[in-house]
């Protein structure tokens, strides 16, 4: 490897959980840079996500653009990433100003990587800057060296590759051979063209022998590191994981992670079965629940959708039924995988591959495009990490595109081929177009809301309709808020998750909030108020998780047996006293829940104010597409007229109208109000004003009412 | 008249079926009772009351719930979302 710069250093000792440090790194000037933090930023910035926002948050400004020298990657684990004794402990948090949405984005992803950088002596660590070659970042804690070297060439086609590129630099690094004590965070080709480029996350599986890979998927964060001309990033060290974080009472931890484990042995098998066959299994009950996007949100349920169930992953492709965490020491192990799968299309046809996934939202992305394929499925999710693609963004814009096709805004002779529902041959061509950036991909690259209005303009071009009036039809069914595509859940008979997806502060991904069975099945929350509370709580509570490096499922996904005599089931409260007993044993604190809230409503309120100075913070921000609130065309209220009629009868207590039409017109206007209200009574709960802004004495109550804060609610009224 | 069972994602595989129909009878009159009729039928699917979300016609119900022809009921576990 061809060295640009290094420096010797001594890797930081943990203390509990954290090594109080920040490497800084500058593409353009190649500048490597350790910084010490104060002793107060753990306590207000707890980790993970805290830790980027705040750095965007100081570093960035309302020009920061994500291709702007000044933007920042981050990757961040938090206090609790790295103890194999409490389950889930992989979670890193990238973070930046994003391509697809020009505000903070935040992305969760497992794996090894954040756990060796602690263990190398880093709490996070922060890229600026733009390269003009291509470079990769080595942090070896073992050899006590951090150095940029030139990204090193294996071949078009491998260097092309976000899988393959990673595999061979490590072993390059490792003298031909993989290790446990390496990872690597790298990107593929399909993040040089698109703005919704990942980060694969690389680690070695022994069990399997093959370098396995889990994907910060959500915003553009691999595009950001692209564009900064950052290839990959290499971390070593072979310090011993038991004991990572040097907690403050190793027993209580011990103590918490055997009480946790205990409950997903019990209670996994009798529930979700992630361990067996992952996320998978969710696609049979969105099916039934009518929540699983078909042809572009249009319909939650297909008579073939049976194909893509989870028997059909498990049966034909996971051989191995090997507990498959991507950190050691989970036994909820929910990161299956196939072996030896053989490609039938794309660029790497007859290859034989390992393929991490599907996860649930790769296959709902597939579905949306009306494709039940499941071997499709399998090669969609392997070629969109190996370009380094969000499976989501890139199914939903792929779905949009044929909506418009559907319904003639966009012709085969426009896009250079028929690009039809259920087509896999369009789909697998517009992806890898996408990937390289040729043809129509250059289009669809650009997410939802950009590709929205190039089809406005060209209609605009071709038939002399104003562009505002197409683009009123468009918003109808152009499934993104913020700029970022939905992810794979529809919304339409759950008003407070139409909430959990439009307040959500980085655009309409779940996991910040996600209450439709709460809501649509247990109808555990049918006021406005109740919905409120809940879209106040779930967000703070799922924010707290990408704080301190964890993973939220054994959380939510596994119920605990004595949650169902607790007030608030869905809460699962009795395993969240565990995580609370995790926490102050590692960091050495007495927080209780209402604490760690409190902690999480401070970061909410930071990326709230980052929102507000990037522009997307106001309540015409929280707007969701129409098909968001319910069936916007025709053919979706006819698909489903029973249900629809009983509604408006339940609602209304009339007379229905006579006509479908005025029906239809009733149902979505009694939606939209839903929506307006719901909007209201979330931003009392939250503290804001009206117009979402967050109240001067709400922003003072967490400490952020600094003088940029101040300036910033200024500007917006106060 | 006649009620159904969706058996849904394990159960489905532990059983072989996705749907059991069974007549309404003095033994099977409410939910709980198909409860019980399931559990002692079929204990590999290990089913527990206070584990289970009970939806009739896809909405959460009472185990007291009477049953009416044709109603379609699951015994799910609990959704979170990821």
């Amino acid at each position: 490897m061809k060295i640009i710069k290094t420096m010797k250093y001594k890797p930081a000792e943990v203390n509990g959980g954290y090594t109080d440090r920040l490497l800084n790194v500058d593409m353009g000037s190649m500048d490597i840079r350790i910084e010490e933090l104060p002793s107060d930023f753990k306590h207000m910035y707890i980790g993970g996500r805290g830790y980027a926002l705040k750095l965007i948050w100081d570093y960035t400004t309302e020009k920061t653009r994500y291709d702007s020298p000044e933007n920042i990657l981050i990757m961040s684990g938090g206090p609790l990433c790295g103890d194999p004794r409490f389950p889930g402990s992989g979670k890193f948090v990238v973070g930046t100003i994003s391509p697809l949405t020009g505000t903070f984005i935040d992305s969760n992803i497992g794996g090894h990587f954040a756990p060796l950088l602690k263990l190398c002596g880093f709490d996070a660590l922060a890229i600026s800057g733009i390269s003009e070659k291509d470079a990769v970042l080595v942090v070896d804690g073992d050899e006590e060296t951090i150095s940029l070297v030139d990204a090193l060439s294996f071949g078009d086609e491998t260097d092309a590759g976000g899988i393959s590129y990673g595999e061979s630099l490590i072993k390059d690094f490792n003298n031909g051979e993989f290790s446990e004590n390496i990872a690597a965070v790298t990107t593929g080709i399909g993040a040089v063209n698109t703005r919704y480029g990942i980060i694969n996350s690389l680690f070695y599986d022994k069990r399997r022998d093959r370098i396995r890979s889990k994907q910060a998927g959500r915003g553009g964060t691999g595009t950001v590191m692209r564009f900064k001309g950052l290839k990959a990033v290499v971390v070593r060290s072979g310090r011993s994981r038991v004991n990572a974080n040097n907690p403050d009472d190793k027993n209580g931890v011990k103590r918490a992670g055997a009480n946790l484990k205990k409950v997903v042995n019990l209670m996994d098998h009798q529930q979700l079965s992630l361990a067996d066959w992952g996320t998978t299994g969710l696609v049979e009950y969105m099916n039934k629940f009518h929540i699983l996007p078909i042809k572009n949100y249009q319909y939650g349920q297909h008579e073939d959708a049976e194909a893509t169930f989870a028997n059909i992953y498990l049966d034909r492709f996971f051989e191995k039924k090997i507990p498959d965490g991507c950190y050691i020491g989970c036994n909820l192990a929910c990161a299956k995988g196939a072996e030896n799968v053989r490609l039938t299309i794309g660029p790497l046809k007859g290859k034989s591959v390992g393929i991490d996934g599907p996860e649930y939202e790769s296959i709902g992305a597939v579905t949306c495009m009306g494709i039940f394929d499941p071997q499709f499925i399998m090669e969609y999710s392997y070629y969109c990490d190996e370009y380094g693609l969000d499976t989501i963004s890139t199914g939903v814009t792929i779905s949009f595109l044929m909506e418009c096709v559907q319904r003639g805004y966009l012709s085969a002779e426009e896009i250079g081929y028929d690009l039809e529902w259920g087509d896999p041959g369009a789909a697998e061509r517009l992806l890898r177009e996408t990937a390289i950036g040729s043809g129509f991909g250059k289009i669809c690259g650009q997410g939802v809301s950009r590709a929205k209005k190039w089809v406005a303009e060209n209609y605009a071009l071709k038939t002399g309709t104003k562009i505002d009036d197409i683009l009123t039809e468009l918003n109808k069914f152009a499934m993104e808020v913020k700029g970022l595509e939905f992810s794979m859940y529809i919304t339409k008979e759950s008003l407070a998750q139409q909430g959990g997806y439009g307040f959500a502060l980085k655009g309409p991904q779940h996991d910040e909030a996600w209450l439709i069975f709460i809501d649509q099945v247990h109808r555990e929350i049918p006021t406005f108020k109740m919905k409120a509370e809940a879209l106040k709580w779930f967000p703070l509570i799922r924010t707290w998780f990408n704080a301190v490096g964890l993973c939220k499922l054994p959380w939510i996904d596994v119920r605990h047996p004595e949650a169902a005599m607790t007030e608030k089931p869905a809460q699962n409260n009795p395993t969240l006293e565990y995580y609370l007993q995790y926490l102050n044993s590692t960091v050495g604190s007495d927080k209780k829940l209402e604490d760690i809230l409190n902690d999480s409503e401070r970061l909410q309120l930071l990326q709230k104010l980052i929102n507000l100075r990037q522009g997307r913070g106001t309540r015409s921000s929280d707007h969701i597409p129409l098909r968001a609130m319910g069936p916007v065309f025709l053919n979706e209220y006819r698909s489903r007229s029973e249900y629809y009629d009983e509604w408006l009868k339940e609602q209304s207590g009339e007379k229905l109208p006579e006509t479908l039409e005025d029906r239809h017109r009733l149902l979505m206007e009694l939606r939209q109000d839903a929506y307006d209200k719901l909007c209201d009574a979330v931003y009392e709960e939250k503290g804001y004003n009206s117009n979402a802004i967050p109240l001067p004495e709400t922003v003072e109550r967490f400490g952020l009412l600094d003088e940029k804060a101040a300036k910033l609610l200024k500007k917006n009224g106060f | 008249m006649f009620v159904s069972i969706s058996l849904l994602g394990l159960q489905r595989r532990l059983i072989d079926t996705d749907k059991i129909r069974i007549p309404i009878s003095d033994k099977i009159q409410v939910v709980s009772d198909l409860f019980n009729y399931m559990s002692e039928r079929y204990p590999e699917l290990s089913l527990r009351k206070d584990h289970v979300l009970v939806t009739v016609n896809n909405i959460e119900s009472p185990l007291d719930y009477r049953l009416r022809e044709n109603d379609e009921v699951s015994f799910m576990p609990h959704i979170g979302g990821g």
